[in-house]
């Protein structure tokens, strides 16, 4: 069994109050971790808020230029490049995750990719 | 403005006092990226002598802007020296014109710039930036 180590701060989940949390006592100097399953800052950066937000952005851009000649704009035909939007989005949940890194980074707070439970009311395994 | 006008000569027919001094105006620049702003800007405070704190936020860190890809600009307060009412409001960049509505709400109603930094704006919107912008406010000692 490994040694139990001990934190002032450990936070199951590094969605958006958990990671705010985490990075906050850490900067005002306490020992602190966060336990994350798989999507580093969460649902919001990683599959949520942002990443739809993205993709909405070029469909408005594709209704756009389907509708381009009521605008008085004469656009060739249009196609969806189904992989470039993906693109477009990946792009952008890769520098939020770069930019949650660096928090972590900064801030002095532990990230460990992991599965966490309590095995007792103040141990976390 | 012009609509103000005749609103102030409409009640002033009707037998009311108005007038058109100290009206808050605010406006928005339709060039892409737009550029809205509000009252006292970081020039007039430094020529008027008027002690300001300042607060600037670039538009990478407002999240909306990262979907939409519109991410250079910033927005800009000016906030009382020695206390929290909000002076001034500069933003260029996407829905600039809406965002500094926002901002002049919070202005006509006397708000402290306090009210909007501890406010909960839908997420992901350009608004939501002025969250981070208002907890950039320098602290004041007189304001505690």
């Amino acid at each position: 069994m490994p040694q139990p180590e001990h934190l002032d701060f450990l936070v199951l989940g590094s969605g958006e109050a958990g990671k705010y949390l985490a990075w906050h006592m850490a900067r005002s100097g306490h020992r602190t971790a966060v336990v994350e399953r798989k999507l580093i800052g969460g649902s919001c950066p990683n599959t949520n808020c942002l990443p739809s937000k993205n993709e909405i952005w070029s469909a408005k851009v594709a209704d756009l230029m389907r509708h381009s000649s009521q605008f008085g704009i004469s656009a060739g035909p249009t196609r969806v490049d189904m992989a470039g939007v993906v693109r477009r989005k990946r792009d952008m949940v890769d520098g939020l995750i770069a930019t949650h890194l660096n928090h972590y980074k900064a801030s002095g707070a532990e990230l460990i990719m992991g599965t966490g439970r309590f095995i007792a009311p103040c141990g976390v395994r | 403005v012009a609509f103000d006008d005749f609103r102030v000569v409409r009640d002033n027919l009707a037998g009311g006092h108005r007038t058109t001094r100290g009206r808050l105006v605010p406006y928005c620049m339709f060039t892409d990226p737009p550029l809205a702003h509000i009252r006292l800007s970081e020039n007039e405070a430094q020529r008027l002598g008027i002690p300001v704190q300042i607060a600037k936020l670039p538009m990478r860190a407002v999240l909306r802007s990262l979907p939409i890809s519109e991410t250079r600009g910033f927005m800009k307060v000016l906030v009382e020296a020695e206390g929290d009412r909000i002076l001034g409001f500069v933003m260029i960049r996407a829905e600039a014109g809406e965002v500094v509505a926002v901002v002049e709400t919070a202005m006509l109603a006397n708000l402290p710039f306090t009210g909007l930094r501890d406010a909960i704006i839908a997420h992901p919107t350009m608004a939501e930036g002025l969250i981070a912008l208002f907890a950039n406010v320098p602290p004041s000692e007189k304001r505690g």
